[in-house]
């Protein structure tokens, strides 16, 4: 198991769910569910397909509003903000499936990252004037050190992102996330779809990302060997409720966790 | 009084021939997702076809009427298979600027064919007037309705009650289940530009008659726009109506407005002042479904 | 055969012209551009005046539609909008061409914003029918507003004067729509390959995540119309200067098809496709001109082909390059270029 936050008794939630409920046309994806995230740490989120896990991270980066309940970020309430907003508010997040410009080089997916953290406007970029090229060659510097230096990608940043394997996408993927300078990231199943090397590599760098930029993660994983690795706080779904929370230890324990993965049979 | 009903009657006519057009561009949309900007040339091609008929080979106007139908329905497979099928799944800018572009090559060649000029039918239809209490109905107008009707009639009854017409249904609800159920989809697809073809045909020789053909007949199809997107792109019932409302609407427009105003033009204008109002308050029009966005 | 492309600083890496052979091609244009009004007799120096107008407003559809997704069937309205606007403050208010021009291109700006602020709500095919129900619009607008626009006989304008000249010829126009067309391509590749620019492309890939990471969906859009329908403005403002007389004739649906036509041509999301679209869709009527009147003499029918004949051509080439070179003109340089960048090793 990974070191925990720094102050084992600081219990500020960077994120707070509160009774947070969503359906889709009758049908509950997440019923009342409550989670606090304290900061600095990793979080991880489990349960079996369609537990609402996806959902409850759509909640939070803004994808869906919730029916009832609220969303916290630092104490500041999110409920209604418009994703992009939630994004300058520094949640980052990436996708199960990736969801990366497949048109564009490596280099400017990743500077999109940075879009809301950026003040030139259109007409100082036409007119090319000299506060706007110096905030574009500021922003190169930052992303070559930042990200690609930190994620051991500079080879990549020239490449069209379509033409790279699933592997490296999830990988460009986590370093858009990263030029946002997130306070918090999301982190939608990091290593489904990777070999065993990949993964490996997918897991050292979301430790560094928590132990070297002190940034919250929460992350969604199906690879319980990833989860219990890495994770402080694991929070058990199922069929849209909380069912369980603890360190990695206390959910591998848990007879309602077992349950659910293994049905009612069990 | 009698100026209002005359124009609710005309407004009516047009409307039906309206909403016929609507119907086949409506079929399109659903089984394919392409909007079609060539359904004005469509129309202008059908009423050609059928007054060919009628005047190099003396065909009376039932027959002629038939030929342009079967006519209709080739180029509608025809212009799928060769030019829609290539780009399949494209951007939505290609498939509409390749409807246009089609537009283009038919109005040429139509004026290649047929010149420029302003041509009439000859005499089809009896010619009293339908006579509604203090409505009259000129012939021309009634006769042509009735037709209109008819064929939405049968293109209705078709999509309900015909085997292959559940299939285009189930297609244009569900493609994939569609498919998994061993539907052709290609055919279906070809169908429904077909029969797009032949709704415009139709309408295009009812129109014609009313008012004389010429290769710019086919402008007319842009008035097709306000009708469909009052209705919402993929709702039949909402072509109907549409096509009714608009009809009426634009009649009423250039029957009171018009006069008072020196360049005219309020009878062209007023259903696309309509369609904006319509997009800003209902974005997918009366009947439409709305679009589900997905990660 | 260029064998690298190393950079040493992030400075020239992010340079606009990254090699020395890029930009002694450029100087090279540059320098035949500055010369071939001298050689250039009046229908070529016409013929070159067109296109450099054509290729503004081109440019601007292709940053709303190549760019950014947002498909425009109104960009001849917005071309309307700027010519209106610059010939009305010009001829009733005297103003100097220097000033006319940005005003109509401001107007025309605003246009876009009002056009634009649907795309809040409503996407895709939707849009489209939109912008063509703002086109129908603004040519009844153009039409019926006699005080401002001088209804159908339209409003004259008198030459631009620029330091005590008299921009009254072709031959001087020339310079000043060159000029023009040539910053707006500067400008086109400044904000394209920086924040607003990748703000763009990201907003037509991938809508939903653009917004995701922090790219305000309805700002972004809004900012394409504008900067658009700015284009399409001074576009329209130069077509007064250049031909001395604007009417609601001049801006109808068929000119927004034409430069839809020009940008798939050209290549959706290209720059130099789009000049070369601009080029390639103004010269074809006129090559067809050409072929027709050396038809007279064995054909004397062919003159009553010459129109219908220009439709067809232009819809056959819409379709063609739709399926066979969906990445158009520009796709077709780059080919070429490969192959001499590799030229004589491989074939």
């Amino acid at each position: 198991m990974a070191e925990g936050p720094a102050d084992p008794n600081d219990d500020r939630a960077i994120l707070a769910v509160e009774t947070l409920s969503l359906s889709f046309g009758g049908l509950a994806a997440l019923a009342s569910v409550d989670l606090r995230v304290l900061a600095g740490a990793i979080t991880g989120i489990i349960g079996p397909n369609g537990a609402g896990k996806t959902s409850l991270l759509n909640c939070i980066s803004g994808f869906y509003r919730p029916d009832h309940g609220r969303v916290l970020l630092d104490g500041q309430e999110v409920t209604r903000l418009p994703p992009d907003r939630r994004a300058a508010l520094g949640i980052a997040r990436t996708f199960q499936n990736v969801s990366l410009f497949e048109g564009m080089t490596v280099l400017d997916n990743v500077k999109l990252g940075a879009h809301a953290r950026l003040r030139g406007g259109a007409v100082s970029s036409m007119l090319r004037l000299p506060w706007a090229v110096r905030e574009e060659l500021r922003l190169r510097e930052e992303v070559e050190r930042e990200v690609f230096d930190f994620l051991e990608m500079e080879h990549l940043r020239r490449r069209t992102v379509g033409s790279l394997s699933f592997g490296l996408q999830k990988r460009v993927d986590l370093a858009r996330a990263l030029a946002m300078r997130p306070r918090l990231l999301l982190l939608d199943e990091p290593v489904a779809g990777m070999n065993e090397e990949e993964t490996e590599d997918m897991a050292r760098f979301i430790l560094d990302v928590q132990e070297e930029r002190g940034i919250t993660v929460v992350l969604i994983e199906h690879d319980m060997g990833v989860v219990m690795d890495l994770c402080h706080r694991v929070v058990a779904l199922s069929f849209g409720e909380k069912i369980a929370e603890g360190t990695p230890g206390e959910i591998q324990r848990d007879p309602e966790v077992v349950r659910a993965y293994l049905g009612e049979a069990a | 009084m009698d100026l209002l009903l005359q124009l609710l009657a005309s407004g009516v006519v047009t409307g039906g021939i309206y909403a016929l057009v609507a119907v086949g561009f409506v079929i399109v949309y659903k089984a394919t997702g392409v909007i079609n900007f060539a359904t004005g040339e469509l129309m202008m091609l059908g009423a050609f076809f059928a007054y060919t008929a009628m005047t190099a080979a003396r065909a009376p106007f039932a027959l002629a009427l038939l030929l342009a139908v079967l006519a209709a329905a080739g180029l509608g497979a025809l212009v799928e298979r060769v030019v829609l099928r290539p780009l399949l799944g494209q951007r939505a800018i290609s498939v509409i600027m390749v409807t246009i572009g089609l537009s283009s090559i038919f109005k040429g060649l139509a004026q290649m064919i047929w010149s420029g000029e302003y041509r009439s039918f000859p005499p089809i239809f009896p010619r009293a007037p339908l006579v509604l209490g203090p409505v009259i109905l000129p012939a021309r107008q009634v006769w042509p309705f009735a037709i209109a009707l008819l064929a939405i009639l049968v293109v209705g009854l078709g999509f309900r009650f015909t085997r292959t017409g559940t299939a285009m249904r189930a297609t244009a609800d569900d493609q994939q289940a569609a498919y998994a159920m061993g539907i052709d989809i290609r055919r279906v697809f070809s169908l429904s530009w077909s029969l797009a073809a032949v709704t415009a045909a139709v309408a295009g020789v009812v129109v014609g008659t009313i008012g004389g053909i010429s290769p710019q007949l086919g402008a007319i199809g842009l008035r097709m726009f306000p009708v469909v997107i009052l209705g919402g792109l993929d709702s039949i019932p909402g072509a109907l109506l549409g096509g009714v409302a608009i009809g009426v609407l634009e009649n009423l427009a250039g029957g009171y407005l018009d006069p008072l105003l020196e360049g005219g033009g309020v009878k062209e204008v007023v259903p696309f002042a309509a369609l904006v109002a319509i997009l800003m308050i209902r974005p997918y029009g009366l009947f439409g479904t709305r679009e589900v966005e997905r990660l | 055969m260029l064998i690298g492309n190393y950079q040493e600083t992030y400075r020239s890496d992010e340079a606009l012209l990254r090699t020395p052979a890029v930009r002694g091609w450029m100087a090279a244009l540059l320098a035949l551009a500055l010369l071939f009004p001298f050689v250039a007799g009046d229908y070529l120096l016409y013929l070159a005046n067109l296109m450099g107008v054509l290729a503004i407003a081109a440019l601007g559809l292709n940053i709303l539609t190549g760019f950014t997704g947002q498909i425009s069937l109104g960009h001849a309205a917005f071309m309307g909008v700027g010519g209106f606007g610059a010939a009305f403050l010009a001829s009733r208010l005297s103003l100097p061409f220097w000033l006319a021009v940005p005003a109509g291109g401001a107007m025309a700006c605003l246009a876009g914003v009002v056009v634009g602020v649907p795309s809040l709500r409503i996407k895709g095919l939707y849009l489209a029918i939109a912008t063509l129900a703002a086109q129908v619009i603004a040519e009844w607008v153009f039409v019926n507003w006699t005080s401002a626009t001088g209804g159908i006989r339209g409003l004259n304008v008198p030459p631009a004067r620029l330091l005590g000249l008299s921009l009254d010829t072709d031959f001087k126009v020339y310079f000043l729509v060159q000029a023009a067309a040539a910053a707006h391509v500067w400008f086109a590749a400044n904000l394209l390959r920086t924040r607003w620019g990748r703000a763009f492309v990201a907003v037509r890939d991938r809508d939903i995540a653009a917004e995701l990471i922090g790219v305000p969906l309805f700002r972004t859009k809004i900012l394409s119309f504008m900067v658009s329908s700015w284009y399409a403005g001074i576009a329209g403002g130069l077509w007064a200067y250049f031909v001395k007389v604007v009417t609601p004739e001049n801006f109808p649906l068929s000119l927004s098809i034409q430069l839809l036509a020009m940008v798939i041509v050209g290549g959706l999301g290209s720059i130099k496709g789009t000049l070369f679209g601009a080029a390639f869709m103004t010269l074809v009527p006129e090559a067809l001109k050409l072929l027709v009147g050396a038809l007279r003499a064995v054909w004397p029918g062919a003159q009553a082909y010459l129109f219908p004949m220009r439709d067809v051509v232009f819809g056959a080439l819409i379709v063609a390059f739709l399926i066979f070179e969906p990445h158009g003109l520009a796709e077709v340089w780059n080919r070429i270029k490969r192959f001499f960048a590799l030229w004589p090793f491989e074939k």
